[in-house]
């Protein structure tokens, strides 16, 4: 479509201008990223602690205990509908949900700017062909496509993980193309080609290293928007089958108890709201950080 | 004229990105694991049954007569049949479509009156602390997701302060204005971060190309300039910006129809999926698909209206 | 759980099986006093009442639709010669008075006199013989009216019945809300205009129907009984979702719900501006085995099933504690339920020594459950039973689907095992037992044969003790082959706005808008 190659399709990552003067940028960069860093962090530790943190088991179902209260002994955040301690489901609901979110941010970033960079260097046909799938890809909303493909694919991470990275390597491609036709001309580029060196050694090392900065920025806060999607495939029944927990059918499940149990629904809500936080400071700090180089 | 010629040329792009639309439609079946019309009738369907599907959708076919086949139903109309619902995937679409658009057009005009002036306040002075709150609120924004914040808004809005419906489409024009207010706000809310972010940086390119360099010269501050000429040239980046999250603003159509009760597409295909209907869930996707087509097409000849510059692109 | 009882009259009324949509619907109870602070006020004249349930109608013609959500709708434009009362008595309603000969095979209805149509012409002894005919001959239930021979119209206002053998339970029958009392010929129409333009005696008539979204019924100014009904309107509307429907219930949208889910009815109750009522214990739950699966089989691994489960934490987790457990398929609610058929006594070791022993001779530890997606009760119920199986040494995986497509697969064999409900439109048990014997044991593949005799000999039986007796062996049957897996009853739960009167529901599982209105 011709209107959007320089903006992403989910609008998130953001370019600064150039103009901001420098330090008062690069210190607001620093903070962004610590504190994003920081939340994510500890997110990512507790996750892999969940089992030392919380003696509690994520699944064992304790029913004369259900519905208990935040603050109840043993139960800082209460317990579910079936007496499963939250705090610990949510911990555990971490492990799911962040590593899902590694996968699919990882997976699509290497196969598209390797895709994107291919076609940008060699151009041609194989240019036209991965523009063409590109744009084809970009033509279906993101969330549908992704919910036709776990619906295809049968429930399961890998399958989400699949399904993510076929929607979404598109945006890396799409950028890592525009890079690289861009940089394709540059006297250092044709400096390499003429002193003979091969094709993958100028990719690699030289051209790759130039653009990589832009589309990792983009993962971070591509990786806001892949949070969403998996919990949002979660809240729809398409997440991570039961009785596994994960943030979204956490709150799909608390649904019905919002008015008299509002903790059960409003704490996984907040992590999500934690992790999307996080990420997007991240990106935030680090879009900043490179503009202003 | 020349409007004329850049409409017809800009269709003519979308031919082959609908084709390809088709083309991954039809695949979707055959990503199946197994053998779909096996999945779609359950393990324990009879043989004949399986068999009867088969050439009800040309299974038994070669993949290209397959695909020749597909696209001469569709071009004659014919989205296939629902499993589930027994009627003409195409008549259950119609009926859910006024929904899903209501919700789309109504979540993005509640954007736009979020995102443009705050993208605009942003940008009138860059770097300065009102920009720095705009970022912040849209950094926030951003990991919201969308159903949870619809449910609380429910809570909230509907069940503890009585104020407007909680669930459902009320008929007539103002019935739909109200009980679609709070869902439209979910999507709307969940967009706004995106668009701030992309207009302000839109605005301030715009703003800082050639006609800032004419008022410049005609003795204007730089903060005159940008309160003259920012509100008419946020027009044309409006518009861009928000075609570009067109596809954004379905999907979450789709999630916060689910929240809200509302029978619109996202309902539809979600139906679908649980009966295991993949005419319909096929149906479905190829509509959203090119629905986000043609508000593309759409939103570049409003550009092209907007800015005859585009045109020459 | 302190839940207003608005009426428990223990077996009194009884609800509704539409065998075919029964797992997706709930209906009403008893309708009784309203549950306000002042039971005995008055409706207003006027209003329009906005009612929800979880579906809606397929079509308004009795005799097509099967489905309870359509019951609700039409059981409000269509009226039936007898109606059960709160007592569980079976009452005349648009006869005068009905007589049966010494054995039961000739019966005479004398019909009410001033009883119109919505359209203006009066009810007479044609109309009731061409509805009697009609509903006899309906797919649906010709085998519950097998045993009528000739209906005739002896006079205007006077119809014979006489049927093969003897029929004590004719008037139970007739009370059925799908064999209602139409026009003579549907008045011209075919029955699908029928379906879309109903004509009948009810306080109701219909005003318009868009589909998807709403059903509008508005008073029938020449509805016989004097001074009712109190509402203008009432719209039928069909909110999927339980969450949803609540939240409109508290936001005002809804004045009146179907089945609102188990952990909100207490703080609906406290709510001033909303009320629960809990009715006749008219709604079983079961787990139907199929036998006819690779799964079940073999009768250890039913019977493991069977004693893994554990029944009260599904009432107090999935029921919100709501509801009764017991050991007979039939609920409560219903004549001739024995009571003393207890609930399977929970043994867990037992069930893991009873799967090895199967799985040593061949049996799978494996299943699936199929449950429809969406529903706050098959959600809870599905995890528990999941999980003390799982203890128990099965293997089980939870298939969540559409409704409407679970009861597709599960109808036509498709499934091993899944939850379940079957509620009865009569007070007799006959209509229930009728489904399980034509139904294959509910698509369970069970025990038919036996229960098909002796539900035989209880339909003719004139004495009330060895009807009794005959309903309680096939009660025992069905709780020894352990295909229909007891969990438990449940009542049929609404709940509605405060200034909501006179809200009954028949024991039909149907509601009665004639009594309803809005508080002065």
């Amino acid at each position: 479509m011709s209107i959007s190659s320089s903006l992403s399709r989910t609008g998130v990552a953001a370019w600064y201008e150039r103009r901001s003067r420098r330090r008062r940028s690069s210190r607001g960069a620093d903070a962004s990223l610590a504190i994003g860093v920081a939340i994510i962090g500890i997110m990512m530790l507790a996750a892999l602690l969940a089992g030392v943190l919380s003696p509690a088991d994520p699944i064992r179902q304790d029913i004369p205990n259900a519905l208990a209260p935040p603050g109840t002994d043993g139960h800082p955040l209460g317990t579910d509908a079936l007496g499963r301690d939250v705090l610990t489901r949510m911990l555990y609901a971490a492990r799911t949900d962040l590593f899902v979110a590694v996968g699919a941010v990882l997976l699509p970033l290497a196969i598209g700017v390797a895709v994107g960079t291919i076609a940008g260097y060699r151009g041609g046909i194989v240019d036209r062909v991965v523009t063409g799938v590109v744009n084809v890809v970009f033509a279906f909303p993101v969330m549908v496509l992704l919910i036709a493909l776990v619906f295809i694919l049968g429930p399961g991470i890998p399958t989400i993980i699949v399904a993510v990275t076929l929607v979404s390597w598109v945006s890396y491609a799409r950028l890592a193309r525009d890079l690289v036709r861009r940089e394709r001309s540059m006297d250092y580029v044709l400096a390499a080609k003429v002193s003979g060196l091969p094709t993958r050694r100028i990719l690699g090392r030289h051209i790759l290293r130039n653009i990589i900065a832009q589309p990792v920025t983009f993962a971070m806060s591509d990786a806001v928007a892949i949070i969403l999607f998996i919990t949002a495939l979660g809240f729809l029944g398409l997440g991570v089958p039961p009785p596994a927990p994960d943030w979204g059918t956490m709150i799909a499940d608390a649904q019905p108890y919002f008015t008299t149990h509002w903790w059960l629904a409003v704490f996984p809500g907040l992590a999500i709201c934690a992790a999307g936080l996080g990420l997007s400071l991240i990106a935030d700090g680090l879009s900043q950080k490179w503009n202003a180089q | 004229m020349a409007f004329a010629r850049f409409f017809a040329s800009r269709l003519l792009q979308a031919v082959p990105v609908l084709l390809g639309v088709t083309l991954v439609v039809f695949v979707l079946i055959h990503l199946v694991p197994g053998d779909p019309a096996q999945t779609a009738l359950g393990a324990r369907a009879t043989p004949d049954a399986v068999d009867a599907l088969h050439s009800q959708w040309g299974l038994d076919q070669p993949l290209h007569e397959q695909y020749l086949l597909f696209m001469e139903r569709l071009l004659g109309g014919d989205l296939g049949t629902s499993l589930r619902f027994g009627q003409s995937a195409g008549d259950l679409i119609a009926a859910r479509l006024p929904v899903t658009l209501w919700l789309i057009a109504y979540a993005a005009v509640l954007a736009c009156l979020f995102a443009v002036p705050l993208a605009l306040w942003a940008a009138s002075r860059p770097a300065a602390l009102r920009d720095r709150v705009v970022r912040v609120i849209s950094v926030v924004g951003l990991g919201v997701p969308g159903f949870w914040l619809g449910l609380v808004l429910i809570e909230v809005v509907s069940v503890n302060w009585l104020l407007l419906p909680a669930a459902g489409v009320e008929p007539g024009l103002l019935g739909h204005l109200e009980s679609l207010f709070l869902p439209s706000l979910t999507i709307a809310a969940g967009m706004t971060p995106l668009i701030v972010r992309s207009l302000r940086t839109e605005v301030l390119r715009v703003t800082e190309s050639d006609f800032v360099t004419t008022a410049r010269a005609k003795g204007l501050t730089p903060h005159q300039i940008r309160m003259r000429h920012l509100l008419r040239n946020a027009l044309a980046p409006s518009v861009t910006v928000l075609t570009v999250n067109v596809s954004f603003l379905i999907g979450g159509t789709l999630v916060i129809e689910r929240v809200f009760g509302l029978g619109g597409l996202g309902d539809l295909m979600l139906t679908g999926i649980d009966a295991r209907d993949f005419p319909l869930v096929q149906a479905v996707t190829l509509v959203l698909a090119v629905l986000v087509v043609i508000v593309n097409i759409l939103g570049d000849l409003a550009q092209a209206l907007i800015d005859p510059r585009v045109e020459v692109q | 759980m302190r839940v207003i009882h608005v009426a428990r009259h223990a077996r009194t009324v009884l609800a509704a099986v539409a065998a075919a949509l029964a797992l997706a619907s709930c209906s009403a109870g008893e309708a009784t006093e309203p549950v306000s602070a002042d039971p005995t006020a008055t409706p207003a004249t006027g209003g329009t009442l906005h009612i929800a349930g979880e579906r809606e109608a397929t079509a308004l013609n009795p005799y097509t639709a099967i489905d309870n959500n359509s019951a609700h709708v039409f059981a409000q434009i269509l009226e039936t010669l007898f109606r059960t009362d709160q007592d569980g008595q079976v009452v005349p309603w648009l006869v005068e008075s009905s007589e049966a000969n010494a054995d039961f095979t000739t019966w005479t209805f004398r019909l009410r006199e001033g009883v119109t149509f919505s359209d203006g012409t009066p009810m007479t002894a044609d109309d009731v013989v061409y509805s009697i005919e009609t509903v006899r001959q309906s797919e649906a239930w010709v085998s519950m009216f097998a045993e009528i021979e000739r209906v005739e119209a002896a006079s205007p206002s006077t119809v014979v019945v006489t049927t093969s053998v003897p029929s004590p339970a004719l008037e139970a029958s007739l009370s059925l809300p799908f064999a209602p009392v139409v026009p003579a010929d549907l008045a011209g129409m075919t029955p699908e205009e029928f379906g879309q333009h109903p004509i009948g005696t009810g306080p109701f008539r219909l005003e318009s129907w868009t589909s998807g979204q709403r059903i509008t019924l508005v008073r029938n100014e020449s509805y016989w009984v004097p001074g009712r009904p109190y509402l203008d309107s009432v719209v039928f509307e069909a909110v999927p979702s339980d969450s949803n429907r609540t939240q409109q219930l508290r936001g005002g949208d809804l004045d009146i719900i179907a089945t609102p889910p188990r952990p909100q009815l207490e703080a609906l109750d406290e709510a001033p501006a909303t009320v629960v009522g809990e009715f006749a214990m008219a709604f079983p739950n079961y787990l139907l085995l199929n036998q006819e699966s690779d799964a079940f089989g073999d009768p250890r691994i039913r019977e493991a099933v069977d004693l893994a489960i554990h029944r009260t934490n599904i009432l107090e987790a999935a029921g919100g504690g709501v509801g009764e457990l017991g050991g007979s398929f039939l609920a409560p609610a219903l004549n001739f339920h024995d009571e003393s058929l207890e609930q399977v006594e929970r043994d867990p070791e037992r069930a893991a020594e009873l799967l090895d022993e199967a799985v040593a001779d061949g049996a799978e530890r494996h299943f699936t459950l199929s449950v429809a997606a969406g529903g706050t009760y098959a959600n809870l119920t599905a995890q528990i039973i999941q999980e003390n199986l799982e203890d128990a040494g099965f293997d089980v995986t939870i298939e969540q689907l559409d409704g409407a497509t679970v009861l597709a697969e599960v109808g036509a064999g498709r499934y091993d095992a899944t939850l379940f409900t079957m509620t009865s439109d009569i007070i007799d048990p006959l209509e229930v037992i009728g489904y399980y014997v034509d139904l294959n044991a509910l698509w369970t593949g069970g025990e038919t044969a036996e229960v098909a005799t002796l539900l035989e000999e209880a339909k003719q039986a004139v004495d009330q003790q060895t009807r009794g007796d005959l309903y309680a062996r096939i009660q025992q049957i069905v709780y020894d082959d352990r295909s229909l897996v007891v969990l438990g009853y449940q009542p049929w739960i609404w709940a509605w706005r405060a200034d909501v009167v006179g809200y009954e529901v028949p024991m039909t599982g149907v509601p009665w808008l004639a009594d309803t209105g809005f508080r002065e």
